[in-house]
């Protein structure tokens, strides 16, 4: 549907498209779905399948919206062109420059000439040398007094939230995500979400042994995290072993803030999200980690989906004359759920709101995301074998 | 849950594999032969009837494997090269014994760079064109800059089916340009890369020395025993036993483009089950132990000899002779 409505968009938007004229995968993550088709406000177009009805409009919205694609993509192609002339280098154009463009497209319109000043103006406003960063942050949390604060605000959340009761563990509706995985469900996604039923599976996290099953933490029962003083990409702990630092610092310069108080309240939502089931804010992401959990490795349709996905990857590997002599699938479960928790988080800390359309995708991309790792890996060690 | 559509899918070794969105397509390496498995209808259906005209309808009619539509779309070209350069950068059969020149890793580089791009929005990865250019990126660390010497007439014409756009001047340069342009769209940048001083490996050749031997004997190399790039896929395992009883051992190496530094791999040969771990020397990989006395005492037909490479798994079933009818286009 998309596809067929993106072609009708002609020329205009050949930047963000393929050589088949269809929209580049960013495209559709940057621009068409948080922008113009807005599934969190349009759940019915969020469908894979759609009926007639939607069909129509979605093709309207995208229609309607040639104007300002077509001026996206000029902007975009001038932002790229002046971020060359200014030295530019960091980061991915399209990944930077996309909504800022969309942006631009909806301010400013078409762009024409004498447009300098404005290319400048977005390109220090994404490249903002006054944004937090990793290392400010670092500095901000080994300030004594702050880290006390932190650690204080920790305390607080964890005497406020967790009760110390241990929750009779409640079994997931699996046949939930076995629908999801079917492009359908998203009903009965919504009505966990108001039974609060992701709330119930965190909390039987404290369970002894339980987060550790489930990939969260190397403890048998997870305890409050560190402030922390130290982070750095390789050998992060499992999500509920990091500390706040850990959590933080590989997001904190794409967020986009600036100044001390913004860095303390992002500490102190962070301290309070850690106290929460499955240590997530929003009852969605957790309904997405409990349906996770109940899909990888279980034995529904959408365990299958994925045990498919585990079979390919034995014949590409072979394919590609890649094949480690260890098992691949190895720990799977545990990083698969890593990986798609450290995701939610991240979309926590964007105020991106996850909705059911997304739940199949997000758990499909995080199984999908360890896979490539992995096979990256076993390159790289065949290649260190010596 | 998922439907196959064409031909079926070819051992792995013959396998041209490209893992689209909800489709993983294959182009049989000998035969060109194309089929795919739709393990996501919805999200194919949004891209491959681009690739095969009327795809989609074979996959809603789930009858038995339809075929696939010889009506070729946009994208089936560029599926079928990021296909194709994968392949042969895993299985291409350089061999100085079969006259068979390693291929530019660059040029494969480049190649799947231009069909990925040409891609994005179909591929089960949208990191997949940053991938390729990264990969083109260390290619190019490694080897050097890719220039229009490098390029030559024969692959620009055909990367250049990979570019839009006007092609009015220079071929190569139009085909460099483009996939610089790729790269720095998704934040890559390809260095300039002087070639570096070659290594000495071609010129450091040597074998185990001549003298009497006990025993001796050979098997032909299984290309399926080892990754890419490490031995003559065409050649034999030698071994002797000296009268020192020590066990000699010499594979021919595969040959290396442009004599760059090979990856470094951990090979051993295994004669009659005892393992010789193997050095590459030049363009041949040496190695040499005690040979236990049992060797001796046992019949011809034990006496094998293969490889093995620490950390990979033998891929059974790989035919050398096919593997060369495909490099020499037959």
């Amino acid at each position: 549907m998309i596809a067929d409505a993106w072609r009708e968009l002609g020329d205009g938007v050949k930047p963000l498209s393929n050589a088949a004229g269809l929209p580049l995968a960013r495209t559709v993550k940057l621009v068409l779905d948080p922008l113009i088709v807005r599934p969190a406000q349009h759940p019915h177009l969020g469908h894979a399948l759609l009926t007639a009805e939607q069909a129509v409009e979605l093709r309207e919205r995208i229609i309607g919206a040639t104007g300002d694609l077509g001026a996206t993509a000029g902007w975009f192609i001038l932002l790229k062109r002046r971020r060359r002339e200014r030295g530019i280098t960091s980061g991915n154009p399209q990944d930077l420059y996309f909504q800022k463009a969309y942006e631009l497209a909806r301010t400013e319109g078409t762009a024409g000439h004498n447009v300098q000043r404005v290319l400048d103006a977005a390109l220090d406003e994404v490249h903002h040398s006054g944004r937090v960063t990793a290392a400010d942050l670092r500095e901000y949390v080994t300030m004594p007094a702050v880290a006390e604060r932190a650690r204080q605000q920790i305390d607080d959340a964890w005497e406020s939230t967790v009760t110390g009761e241990t929750p009779e563990p409640e079994p997931f509706a699996t046949a939930v995500v076995d629908e999801l995985a079917d492009g359908v469900g998203f009903e009965a996604f919504d009505e966990l979400v108001s039974a609060w039923a992701g709330s119930a599976s965190g909390r039987a996290l404290v369970v002894r042994g339980a987060a550790r099953d489930a990939g969260m933490s190397e403890r048998e029962v997870p305890v409050r995290p560190e402030v922390g003083e130290t982070a750095a990409k390789s050998g992060l702990p499992a999500p509920f072993d990091r500390s706040l630092l850990e959590r933080l610092f590989q997001q904190v310069s794409s967020l986009g803030i600036s100044g001390t108080s913004a860095i303390a309240d992002l500490v102190g939502s962070e301290a309070r999200r850690s106290a929460q089931p499955w240590q997530l804010g929003e009852e969605p992401c957790r309904v997405v980690m409990a349906s996770a959990a109940a899909a990888v490795g279980g034995e529904g349709a959408a365990a299958a989906r994925l045990d498919d996905r585990w079979r390919r990857e034995a014949f590409v590997r072979y394919a590609l004359r890649t094949p480690g002599t260890t098992d691949p699938r190895g720990g799977a479960r545990e990083a698969v759920l890593r990986r798609l928790w450290a995701r939610l988080q991240g979309r926590e800390l964007r105020r991106m709101h996850v909705d059911a359309t997304e739940a199949w995708d997000l758990i499909d991309g995080a199984t999908r995301s360890v896979i490539l790792d992995r096979r990256d890996a076993a390159k790289a060690q065949m290649g260190r074998a010596a | 849950m998922s439907v196959r559509i064409g031909a079926p899918r070819p051992p792995a070794w013959l396998a041209a594999v490209f893992e689209g969105a909800g489709a993983v397509l294959w182009w049989h390496a000998e035969t060109g032969k194309a089929g795919a498995e739709i393990w996501d209808a919805p999200r194919a259906a949004g891209w491959i009837d681009e690739v095969w005209s009327g795809a989609s309808a074979a996959i809603l009619a789930e009858g038995d494997a339809p075929g696939v539509s010889d009506r070729t779309g946009p994208l089936e070209r560029f599926a079928r090269q990021a296909a194709l350069a994968a392949w042969r950068a895993a299985w291409w059969p350089a061999s100085n014994s079969a006259h068979i020149a390693p291929l530019d890793p660059r040029i494969l580089a480049a190649e799947r760079l231009l069909a990925l791009a040409g891609l994005d929005g179909a591929i089960d990865d949208d990191n997949a064109v940053r991938r390729a250019a990264q990969h083109l990126s260390e290619q190019t660390r490694a080897v050097g800059s890719l220039d229009e010497h490098g390029l030559g007439l024969d692959d620009a014409a055909r990367l250049a089916q990979l570019v839009s756009g006007r092609q009015d001047g220079d071929r190569c340069r139009f085909v460099l340009e483009a996939v610089t342009e790729i790269a720095d769209d998704h934040g890559v940048d390809l260095p300039r890369v002087v070639a570096r001083t070659r290594s000495d490996y071609a010129l450091a050749a040597s074998g185990p020395a001549v003298g009497a031997a006990l025993l001796a004997g050979s098997d032909p190399v299984d290309p399926g025993a080892v990754p890419q790039g490490v031995v003559d896929p065409f050649a034999r395992i030698e071994w002797r036993v000296t009268t020192t009883l020590t066990i000699e051992v010499s594979v021919p190496a595969a040959p290396l483009f442009d004599d760059v530094a090979p990856d470094r791999i951990e090979l051993r040969a295994q004669i009659a089950g005892t393992e010789i771990a193997l050095d590459r020397a030049g363009d041949v990989w040496v190695g040499n132990g005690p040979a236990p006395a049992e060797l001796i005492a046992l019949p011809p037909e034990h006496r094998t000899a293969r490889l093995r490479a620490t950390g990979f798994a033998p891929i059974d079933g790989v035919d050398v002779d096919t593997l060369r009818r495909i490099a020499r286009g037959l």
